[in-house]
């Protein structure tokens, strides 16, 4: 509902600024990607593809309406139509900015919320080498979008400039079909570029809610027979006293503290391209783990195509703190959910990805990833190709 | 025979190349700033948006496909078209700047240069006219 508020709001705004603005600005991307695996021992998650070839899942168009209302104010709409959500038009980006200086401008409304290097760019095929950004770090959630505050501030240093991004915000929605909330979202960023080098580093706290209580509640009870949940204890049988074992709240992630943090480097020297991003999150007192995220990718960049191989790698590292009942029984259950949850999301994977400028803002891109299961030693592997563009 | 077709074809590609092979980047005859290669490096690239002056820059550029524009791009720049594109798309949607504006023609461009104190622009050198301040060759 907000959502639609403040992009109906800017949309309007963006209209009627026809009468009095100089100048107003269309542009948009848009992706038609396929893929499939052709060996689906396993079918890991986020990859978004199975035996059957999808050409709907990935594909998406994009349309940027952007006016100048005066020197200092501009209004910006995009409106995205993706094929997992059966192109249904939504407003990706909605916002007014204001120029304060040259240098530093104040954006309010809803954007892409920079968790990693190329959050703001990832939906932009066009806009990088890969047939898909590397998916260890670019799961493509919900949560990728915020509504609220940004400032942007450039400033040269030496030869080189230096970008700096803080963002504050909120997001509510849903993650896979369960309602997520992140409240509180403060982010920081800052790139320093120089020719051909350039550095990334930033950090993001937020309180995270999953609406999951009713469902943990109900398997600790379901798995130990005799132990009660009430109001958030849980209880031993009454035939062992029923007495308090366990905080569930150590569990449940409800409006507990969130850190991201990550750094990156791009080299591009010679025609010779390297690109990699470690990223670190977790959610405290619940049932997520410290996950380590990682690529690394070296490419060469002929006339027209850039070839690339990625290395990427996604592990959790696993300290089971929220186990800490008196009860062993309680822990294993604790830790057997944290287990089922996460475990088999563990996989290295690594790939070749090919990019060929066919015409003036168009390319095609071609991948092939193989994918290992951490758990489960066993692989797939992935195909995907499409042709990306800008307008 | 298709060889040779081949051959003249690139050898007339090569000839039309090189007649752009001179560039200058012209502003307007009233503009008195410094501008060296590295700004106009930095104005192409979005990473300056207001003249030493503090007037607000007005960018220009010639349409993606002429030689004209490919010549600048890569000697100015460093950069190829699709390597520019890509680029400037990371920027243009994301809220950091608003690309190059396109003129259709050289003739375009000098007018829109002699009327714009704060813009900038690129044309094939042979085609400058005593309208407009070059401030460098590529």
């Amino acid at each position: 509902m907000k959502k639609t508020l403040i992009a109906s709001g800017l949309l309007s705004a963006i209209l009627a600024s026809n009468v009095y603005a100089t100048d107003i600005n269309f542009s948009g991307y848009g992706s038609i990607r396929g893929g499939l695996l052709v060996n689906d021992d396993i079918t890991p998650g986020y990859f978004g593809y199975d035996d059957k070839v999808d050409f709907k899942n990935e594909s998406l168009f994009a349309l940027q309406a952007k006016a100048n209302l005066n020197d200092a104010w501009n209004a910006t709409i995009v409106l995205q139509a993706r094929g997992e959500d059966d192109f249904n038009l939504e407003a990706r980006w909605a916002y007014l900015s204001y120029e304060l200086s040259p240098e530093t401008t104040l954006s309010f409304g809803r954007f892409a919320l920079p968790y990693f290097r190329n959050s703001d760019t990832q939906d932009i095929g066009y806009s990088h080498n890969y047939s898909r950004l590397p998916k260890s770090i670019y799961l493509g959630e919900e949560y990728d979008i915020i509504e609220g505050v940004r400032v942007m501030h450039s400033t040269f240093v030496g030869d080189g400039d230096l970008t700096l991004k803080g963002s504050f915000g909120s997001f509510s929605g849903q993650v896979n079909d369960v309602d997520f909330d992140l409240d509180n979202i403060i982010q920081a960023s800052a790139e320093y570029t120089y020719e051909w080098f350039s550095i990334f580093a930033g950090i993001l706290s937020a309180e995270a809610s999953f609406d999951t209580k009713a469902s943990l509640n109900a398997g600790l009870e379901a798995t130990l027979p005799g132990y009660t949940v009430t109001d958030g204890m849980v209880f031993t049988p009454s035939a062992l006293g029923a007495t308090a074992v366990y905080n569930m709240e150590d569990l449940y992630a409800d409006e507990d503290s969130t850190l991201y943090w990550t750094t990156g480097i791009t080299i591009d020297h010679n025609n010779w391209l390297i690109n990699a991003e470690y990223a670190a999150y977790d959610i405290d007192d619940s049932f997520i783990e410290e996950t380590q995220v990682m690529y690394f990718s070296v490419g060469y960049r002929f006339d027209k195509a850039v070839v690339s191989f990625v290395h990427q790698d996604f592990d959790y590292s696993f300290d089971y703190e929220q186990a800490n009942s008196i009860d062993p029984y309680v822990n294993a259950f604790v830790k057997g959910t944290t287990d089922r949850l996460l475990k088999d999301n563990s996989y290295d994977a690594q790939g070749i990805h090919l990019r060929y400028d066919a015409d003036q803002g168009v390319s095609y891109k071609f991948e092939y990833t193989r994918i290992n299961n951490d758990l489960s030693n066993k692989s797939a592997d992935l195909v995907t190709f499409g042709v990306d563009f800008v307008y | 025979m298709n060889m040779l077709k081949k051959l003249m074809i690139t050898s007339v590609l090569f000839a039309s190349f090189s007649s752009f092979a001179e560039i200058s980047v012209i502003v307007n005859s009233a503009n008195t700033d410094q501008i060296n290669a590295k700004l106009i490096k930095r104005i192409y690239l979005g990473k300056i948006k207001a003249f030493p002056n503090g007037k607000k820059i007005k960018v220009l550029t010639l349409k993606d496909g002429t030689p004209e524009t490919e010549v600048f791009r890569q000697s100015a720049l460093k950069k190829s078209n699709s390597q520019f594109k890509s680029y400037w798309s990371k920027l243009a949607f994301t809220g950091k700047g608003t690309p190059p504006k396109e003129v259709n023609s050289a003739a375009d461009m000098i007018n829109a240069v002699k009327a714009d104190a704060s813009a900038i622009g690129f044309i094939d050198s042979a085609a400058v006219t005593g309208d407009v301040k070059v401030v460098a060759k590529f």
